[in-house]
């Protein structure tokens, strides 16, 4: 049951219709019920997971409010378990190659094993973590009650694809009272609506063209058309299957926090990650960041810093350190292999640079005397913004690193392709060209804070209908989904 | 109370758009001057009322094998043949109860070459026969059928065939709308006017030939004596046909129908049998021996209206007011039959390939 799914849309009317007919005071059960339903149509048995998982969390936060002289130990005991699933699930193999090489030495092994990973265990890992963390760091009370706890880490829009939510911000509208309002469940279809666009009839139509093309190990210029389709191909359907996961919540009145602000028109690539996966970028700020800003360990490297002579230097080395392991655990976290903690350095490497050179970007601009506050010095750094992260989005989709190196080397090798050899037809370009038109202009106009969404809703009823009708009927028409029709397969003339 | 309303005509209105652009967007792509196919499900609901004395069902065997007009021109009894391509028995059941919701047939034929087939049909076939089926209880039954294996979305998609064929917006043009308006009567009553020729050059010794088809799957069997027990409790005389072919037919095939029509007390007419019929294999089959043309189709019905006339009583409606909608058909089809006969005279004149007409 994806979020795209016909299934799932029943399955969201069907807990509607339940969860306003039950009491106000119990209808967060009603969404634990969906929870486990959703998660277990998706995961079957591994739901045991994060059933138990959530367990050890409510535990290590009871005793960790309780407890004052171990409260250390219990914290790490806490998050070494919860993480346990993750590294052992996610990771053995990884790690197991790194290690054996090692401890081969000595006549040992740890044996590769393929885990089938519970739905969600990458977001709601790291829910746990910073819940546990929160109450060890006294930010907040500990949930007293399970059920609520296994409510917030299972809540079923966001337990897929995130948005990683914090217990103390997410536990506000879940467990509140609320009352079924019709005018936010229009404004809730709309954001619906809007994801499906992204998500069925861009993402899925870009990536038809994106896997022809380079999975066959294809050369030319197409490389970067489809290098840039790749990038849309990731927002669209990553920010579209939020944009599904927030509009659901809205129909239950839970309000989840956003993931993507417009990422593509940041002017630089710190602004692209505060724009780009919010949640996960803030949850690397609070307690990765944070961690190791506080650590003993760079507190000493900052004194030791402090003694070099060049200061923009030593300010360098002060941020670099920290935001290593920021950047490190990103890319780990994107996935079990070195291509992805590559990922994650190349951006690390990318700020870094930008913070080491800045002093000669600074004198360069006063020295041609170049107006940074120009349209075209904007445009500028957007468009530099977007080809780093396009080139990132390679990386992040080349099987290894030297298919990367790869593709990059065939762009200049001339092909003979056609644009429609690859999956789609002039039509469909029409199509993605004037549904990206419309996401712009929407991305616009919210950059330009005008609330798309409140526009429509003050229209009059006809006008909004027609708005419902073209949203419904673009997906339905225009979506990539079902089984596909093959005129061959059906003009029968053989029996 | 007032928003539950709007929300509730809001909803009619999308069912309203979602019905009509699925009926644009539905294939339409087999239909020609010789009818069949399409014409065969579609144009089963625009037959009157109990109007049908015989039924015939099955797949492309008997849609290019039995011309019902031509019994209909010889003896004035009125049939028809409700069928798709590639139809196994299982779909010939749901034929069978969709026809029986309008008609009461008194004799029903069921083709039993579709009792051999190895594996189930390929998803385009299903949606063949079911997409043209009018919204009742038996397509809701069909849809929920542990036999065909639906998923939920195949199911709301056979209701609302928008979703199945949504991907062919990009073919869609003014043709399009126009044919979503047409009315599919069929002229022919679902028999397809076949005027390919290729002889079969091996001759005539199918019966012991080919040994592959001859296993009934269990729920092919389960599905045949679904339609034996619902014509037993109809009060319908089952017939059990055995069309001549020579790719599928054998021995075997022949005796293991026989000896369930004896176990079940109905009848097998099998026309399998050299010694029965008259076909002539270097011009009668379109296929070389898998199919009837228009001539072999025009024996194999000369056939079944002399075992018709040996062995029932059932009305002459050629002079019946109630039936002038027959006699108006049989017009047009004898225009299209005579059309089709040129046509196969010019494919075996290409061939070399003297063809002798049946009366």
């Amino acid at each position: 049951m994806s979020y795209t799914s016909l299934k799932f849309i029943v399955f969201i009317i069907g807990l509607m219709l339940i969860y306003y007919i039950f009491p106000k005071k119990y209808r967060w059960t009603i969404i634990l019920f969906g929870n486990l339903y959703f998660y277990y149509c998706l995961s079957k048995k591994l739901i045991i997971f994060v059933v138990l998982a959530t367990l050890i969390v409510y535990l290590g936060a009871i005793l960790l409010n309780k407890s004052n002289n171990r409260r250390k130990l219990i914290y790490l005991l806490t998050v070494s378990i919860t993480l346990g699933f993750l590294i052992v699930l996610k990771y053995n193999n990884f790690l197991s190659s790194l290690i054996n090489p090692i401890i081969n030495i000595i006549n040992l092994n740890i044996p590769f094993k393929k885990f089938i990973l519970p739905i969600g265990i990458s977001y709601y890992t790291l829910e746990m973590i910073s819940y546990i963390t929160d109450i060890y760091r006294k930010k907040y009370q500990p949930e007293k009650n399970y059920f609520k706890l296994l409510t917030f880490f299972t809540f079923f829009p966001k337990i897929v694809e995130g948005p990683i939510s914090r217990y103390n911000e997410l536990s506000k509208s879940l467990f509140s009272e609320k009352s079924f309002n019709y005018n936010n469940c229009r404004k809730a279809f709309i954001l619906i609506g809007y994801g499906f666009i992204k998500k069925l009839i861009i993402a899925d139509r870009a990536g038809i063209f994106v896997s022809n093309f380079l999975d066959n190990n294809n050369t030319g210029s197409y490389i970067i058309l489809s290098m840039i389709l790749y990038t849309i191909q990731i927002y669209m359907d990553f920010s579209g299957c939020i944009d599904i996961a927030r509009g659901v919540s809205e129909l239950f009145n839970i309000e989840l926090p956003e993931n993507f602000k417009r990422p593509f028109f940041s002017k630089s690539i710190e602004e692209f990650w505060r724009r780009w996966h919010i949640s996960l970028g803030l949850w690397l700020k609070d307690y990765i960041f944070f961690s190791i800003s506080f650590s003993k360990i760079n507190m000493r490297l900052n004194k030791l810093v402090r003694k070099i002579r060049f200061k923009h230097l030593s300010r360098f080395i002060t941020i670099a350190f920290p935001l290593f392991f920021v950047w490190f655990v990103n890319g780990l976290w994107h996935g079990a292999s070195l291509k992805y903690i590559i990922y994650g350095l190349y951006y690390y490497f990318i700020m870094m640079l930008g913070v080491l050179l800045k002093p000669l970007f600074d004198k360069i601009i006063s020295v041609f005397k170049i107006n940074t506050k120009t349209f075209s010095y904007k445009l500028f750094q957007i468009i530099r913004t977007n080809i780093i992260v396009i080139i990132g989005m390679l990386l992040f989709r080349a099987s290894t690193i030297s298919n990367f190196i790869s593709t990059i080397g065939n762009i200049f090798i001339y092909s003979k392709h056609k644009l429609t050899d690859f999956g789609l037809t002039y039509l469909d370009f029409n199509i993605l060209i004037i549904s990206l038109f419309v996401t712009f202009s929407i991305s616009l106009a919210s950059e330009l804070n005008i609330d798309v969404r409140k526009k429509i809703e003050e229209q009059n009823l006809l006008f909004r209908w027609v708005i419902y009708l073209l949203i419904i009927f673009s997906i339905i028409i225009f979506g990539i989904y079902g089984k596909g029709y093959s005129a061959s397969s059906f003009i029968y003339g053989g029996f | 109370m007032k928003n539950f309303i709007r929300l509730f005509i809001f909803l009619l209105i999308t069912l309203f758009i979602a019905i009509k652009l699925g009926n644009i967007l539905i294939p339409k792509g087999w239909t020609d001057d010789f009818q069949g196919q399409i014409y065969s499900p579609k144009g089963f609901s625009k037959i009157p009322e109990n109007q049908l004395d015989i039924l015939f069902i099955g797949d492309s065997s008997i849609y290019k094998g039995v011309s019902p007009m031509q019994i209909y021109e010889k003896t004035g009894i009125t049939s028809y043949n409700y069928n798709a391509p590639s139809a196994r028995v299982y779909m010939s059941y749901y034929f069978l109860q969709n026809a029986l919701l309008k008609q009461q047939p008194k004799v029903v034929f069921v083709d039993t070459v579709t009792m051999f087939y190895a594996r189930k049909e390929d998803e385009p076939m299903r949606r063949q026969s079911f997409d043209y089926m009018d919204l009742s209880k038996v397509k809701i039954d069909m849809i929920n059928d542990d036999v065909f294996d639906n998923s939920f979305f195949d199911k709301i998609s056979y209701i609302l065939p928008i979703f199945r064929y949504h991907d062919r917006w990009q073919e869609i043009n003014y043709d399009s709308i126009k044919e979503s308006k047409k009315d599919y009567q069929s002229i022919t009553k679902g028999f397809l006017l076949s005027t390919s020729i290729e002889p079969n050059k091996n001759g005539y010794n199918y019966l012991n030939g080919n040994e592959e088809y001859n296993e009934i799957k269990k729920y092919n069997l389960e599905y045949l004596y679904k339609i034996i027990n619902l014509c037993k409790e109809k009060n319908i005389e089952l017939v059990l046909l055995g069309l001549p072919d020579i790719k599928v037919w054998n021995q075997k095939s022949s005796d293991t129908i026989k000896k369930i029509a004896d176990k079940e007390g109905v009848i097998f007419l099998d026309i399998n049998d050299k010694k029965k019929y008259p076909i002539n294999w270097n011009t009668d089959t379109e296929d070389g021996g898998g199919h009837m043309n228009i001539i072999g189709a025009t024996r194999i019905t000369n056939y079944i209206i002399d075992y018709l006339q040996s062995n029932y009583r059932l009305p002459d409606h050629r002079q019946d007011k109630n039936y002038s909608n027959w006699d108006k058909d049989l017009k047009i089809y004898q225009l299209k039959y005579e059309k089709a006969i040129k046509r196969i005279k010019k494919n075996a004149d290409a061939i070399n390939i003297k063809i002798e007409l049946p009366l």
